[in-house]
């Protein structure tokens, strides 16, 4: 497989230039710091489509930074996400989708709390389409006008998440596991937070974060190593170096480990029957990179082993006609939060949370067979490979990887090391009742009834 | 185009049993493979909700695997392969199958083979299900499965966006002979009999489809397929009848049927529904493609462009075209006060396809992404799947490179008269509480000092 690409190394060794392969999987990628500061992820693959995601390290948490020698600012709620909305605004009000859409590219964006990411496929004229992300997120144009405009977009996006109710749940949820915390807010902010966001607003954060040395750009799809950097050599002068201050972010997630939590969180929404969470909250995760990796990959086996669609927990549910459909489960770990959640929608939620007690009580009585803790590996092993059949599946794995400070691969090292003791520690230490909690958003009386007339 | 040096996948057909038709894409350029099999049946308002239970049924055991919990440990030894249930309509077809995603042997650890146990299982789940003494489907597989597709169904009202295309649906398939979701009367009037009644013609004259992505060789798949199969499809292999299926198109109403009702939702919704005669048989299918782009397939379309980049009405408004009955369906979701001035800028847009009031550069942008998006197809073994599976059950021998050929020769006339055949038949309004029913969250602001 691996020879089928061009040699990924040339003469042109830029500094802090890898190349990270996969010869199980016949995949390989390189990383590299470009001379403008933008770091660099490319996996060449044999694609119709080229993937690309430009990432900038801002997302919802950065509500508050500070900027060289000026005193840090709070800014509104949901102000990384009304600007990647903005970013896509060309200085004559129009987007840039049309650019886009002439090549028979097309573009995306989305935020989360840690980051900011502009998106791409392209299954034609993959280099105009790179310059052409480069450029239009690197060089803002806000107006008064195209601000405004905005806002009623995003007013109905907020509507339509607040309409979600099990965005409703999960925000409850993360209210029992950290008060206080910034996970507990939306991403997009309120329709009050976000009335107050103006051109300046923008311009200010879009100065202080989009910057080559606080983003990442990654490529997958027929591109070599060589096209890139031409590519990045030609743009990243234009629009490169930038004026002002780096913005340093004043926000720290982590320390809401340890705090008190409620073990116990119900409200009422719109539902027809109940929708509830169930969720441990990890104190005990890593904080290093690769040790929060390799432990992540060891709760999603033992994840798997508890609560899979295959296991004792989920079938005693089914069999006791405590679930519906809705069903899912599994562990968040990053630098700021680590929980592990089960989900599902149920007409009896407290008895769902007291088979979770009994399952892992039997669980730690009986010990798992080295033939469960293989076939759960297996399901891990054959999960992560999926992922490299897409270019953009690959892509966002290089962007959760890089975000993560970890190699893309190093998830299937640690999944092909695992031993059952090290499951059988991380359940012990795992899973106490003291950090776990029952969330459920119970339906509201007529909140079912709906009312009409038709003419014909 | 760097592109061209990755070759195109072309599928090739193969009778292996007088009721079993294989159809095989070769290609080693994927890690997981896709395979399925489905028995094609004349839709009906009683199969569909048949159908609709018989086979989680089905899914949740087999005689080797009778209970959930051994099937899915099964399925995960097979390195979590993935088997689901297909039921759905193209045409005057109903497909009912099995499909799965199963991992290539060459990137498994143990090099093992996965396809023949994955083949033999199907064979199993479809032909051998759990049954009581008396050979009666287990009741408690059937009134379980039948109360999670009712609960399914009811807990849709939790989700305005949901609800209103399934209640939309409902009504724009008012007088039609098919088309309607299944409803929870429906379920419910289901005898386990009806369900045993659908399972005896799968087993004694239905014949079946067997379509594959992936690299295993059709010889060997071939041989497979024998050894699985040949036990349930010997019975009335002589008398096999390949049924022949096409689109079907449905006449609009003489006046549209309008229908508001309303909701708790923050957020309310508009859904159009438009019918046409043109379907994937037609002469115009492709300028139809090309219109609905045009129109609300993209970023660039007129409905995105105009409703929400000019006029802020909403966070996104979209069409989508169906060519296996003729359908066009514009949904957004907006603001309640302003339901009159979405629906008079939808209308617009459409006459001034109608009216050929677009720009050169419009229609090419359009036809650019439409075409990309054929390509993009190509890069996946679902999409893959969904388009030749499509297109071999309706008789159109037709490759993605001839499809994406098509479309280039559109033209502007051609468009102009596919925007002409959309009659509005149907308009739904759910209509939500608005900015009223919507708390703002006060936040509390953290100490991140």
């Amino acid at each position: 497989m691996m020879n089928k690409h061009e040699p990924l190394v040339s003469p042109y060794v830029l500094p802090h230039e890898t190349v990270y392969p996969c010869e199980r999987l016949g995949e390989q990628y390189i990383r590299l710091v470009h001379p403008s500061g933008l770091t660099v992820l490319l996996c060449p693959k044999q694609m119709h489509t080229l993937s690309a995601a430009l990432v900038v390290r801002y997302g919802a948490r950065d509500g508050r930074f500070a900027c060289g020698d000026r005193a840090a600012h709070r800014y509104p709620e949901g102000v990384a996400h009304y600007l990647e909305h903005q970013t896509f605004t060309r200085e004559d009000g129009a987007s840039v989708d049309g650019a886009f859409a002439a090549l028979g590219v097309d573009v995306n964006a989305w935020t989360n709390y840690e980051k900011t990411a502009y998106i791409l496929n392209a299954p034609t004229h993959a280099e105009q389409a790179l310059e052409l992300l480069l450029r239009f997120v690197l060089t803002p144009a806000f107006t008064e006008a195209s601000v405004e405009k905005e806002r009623g977009i995003i007013e109905q996006e907020i509507r339509m998440i607040e309409d979600d109710p099990w965005e409703a749940l999960h925000r409850q949820t993360m209210r029992c596991l950290y008060p206080h915390h910034y996970i507990t807010r939306g991403v997009c902010g309120s329709v009050r937070s976000i009335a107050s966001i103006t051109p300046k607003t923008l311009y200010d954060c879009h100065g202080a974060f989009y910057r080559p040395e606080n983003m990442y750009l990654c490529v997958c799809g027929d591109m070599t190593r060589e096209r890139l950097v031409k590519i990045l050599d030609g743009v990243m002068p234009t629009i490169c170096p930038r004026s002002g201050d780096a913005a340093r972010s004043c926000v720290s997630g982590a320390y809401h480990h340890r705090m008190p939590m409620r073990a116990l969180c119900r409200s009422y929404g719109n539902v027809s029957k109940p929708i509830f969470s169930i969720v441990w909250r990890d104190d005990t995760a890593p904080c290093e990179p690769f040790a929060r990796e390799a432990y992540a990959a060891r709760m999603d086996v033992l994840s798997e082993l508890l609560f899979s669609r295959a296991g004792a927990f989920y079938n005693r549910l089914l069999e006791k006609e405590l679930i519906t459909n809705a069903y899912s489960y599994g562990a968040t770990i990053t630098e700021d939060v680590a929980y592990h959640e089960i989900s599902g929608e149920s007409d009896d939620p407290e008895a769902v949370y007291r088979l979770y007690w009994e399952t892992l009580q039997q669980a730690r009585r009986e010990h798992f067979t080295a033939v469960d803790f293989e076939r759960n590996r297996r399901v891990c092993y054959a999960t992560f490979i999926a992922d490299f059949d897409d270019t953009e599946e690959i892509a966002d794995l290089l962007v959760a990887a890089e975000g993560d400070g970890v190699g893309a691969f190093d998830r299937l090292a640690v999944i092909d090391t695992l031993t059952l003791s090290e499951i059988d520690a991380l359940f012990d230490a795992s899973f106490d009742r003291k950090h776990t909690a029952l969330s459920v958003l119970l339906p509201q009386e007529h909140s079912a009834m709906i009312k009409g007339d038709t003419t014909l | 185009m760097q592109a061209a040096r990755i070759p195109h996948i072309v599928p090739v057909s193969y009778d292996v049993m007088p009721r079993l038709r294989l159809t095989v894409c070769p290609t080693d350029r994927f890690k997981i493979g896709t395979l399925s099999i489905y028995a094609l049946l004349p839709d009906s308002p009683h199969i569909a909700p048949t159908a609709t239970a018989l086979l989680p049924v089905l899914r949740r055991g087999c005689e080797r695997y009778p209970s959930q919990e051994l099937l899915n440990r099964r399925l995960d030894d097979l390195y979590a392969t993935d088997c689901h249930t297909a039921n759905t309509v193209v045409g005057n077809a109903r497909c009912i199958g099995l499909i799965s995603e199963v991992a290539e042997s060459r990137f498994l650890p143990d090099g093992v083979q996965l396809l023949p146990d994955v083949i033999a299982l199907m064979a199993q789940l479809l032909f051998c299900p759990v049954t009581e003494r008396d050979g009666a489907l287990s009741m408690r597989y059937v009134e379980s499965e039948r109360k999670k597709l009712i609960d399914a169904i009811e807990s849709l009202v939790s989700y305005p966006a949901a609800y209103a295309m399934r209640r939309f649906r409902t009504l724009f398939a008012q007088g039609k002979e098919s088309g309607a979701p299944v409803t929870v009367e429906q379920l419910q009037a289901l005898r386990e009999q009806d369900l045993r009644e659908l399972l005896q013609v799968l087993r004694h004259t239905a014949c079946f489809h067997v379509f594959y992505i992936g690299q295993t060789p059709p010889t060997q798949l071939t041989d497979m397929l024998r050894q699985s199969f040949q036990p349930y499809l010997s019975i009335n292999a002589e008398q096999a009848v390949w049924p022949s299926f096409a689109p079907q198109p449905q006449s609009p109403r003489t006046r549209p049927l309008v229908v508001n009702e309303q909701s708790e939702a923050g957020q309310s919704h508009l859904i159009l529904g438009y019918r046409t005669h043109i379907t994937l048989t037609s002469p115009d299918f492709y300028a139809m493609m090309l219109c609905n782009e045009l129109l609300g397939g993209s970023p660039v379309s007129r409905l995105f462009r105009y409703l929400r980049e000019e006029r802020s009405l909403c966070y996104s408004c979209q069409s989508e075209y169906s060519w296996a009955r003729g359908e066009l369906i514009v949904s957004c979701g907006i603001d309640r006060e302003r339901r009159r001035e979405s629906e008079e800028a939808i209308l617009s847009q459409l006459a001034a396809l109608q009216r050929g009031d677009f720009s050169d550069e419009e229609m090419e942008a359009a036809r650019s992404l439409l075409v990309s998006s054929y390509t993009q197809l190509t890069d996946s073994t679902r999409a893959l799947h969904a388009y030749y599976q499509a297109r071999q059950i309706v008789g159109v021998q037709e490759t993605v490179e001839t499809c994406r050929a098509h479309i280039q020769n559109v033209t502007r006339e051609q468009l102009i008269r596919a925007a002409q055949s959309l009659i509005c038949d149907t308009v739904y309004f759910l209509e939500g509480g608005g900015s009223d029913a919507l708390a703002e969250e006060e936040w509390e602001d953290t100490d991140d000092e």
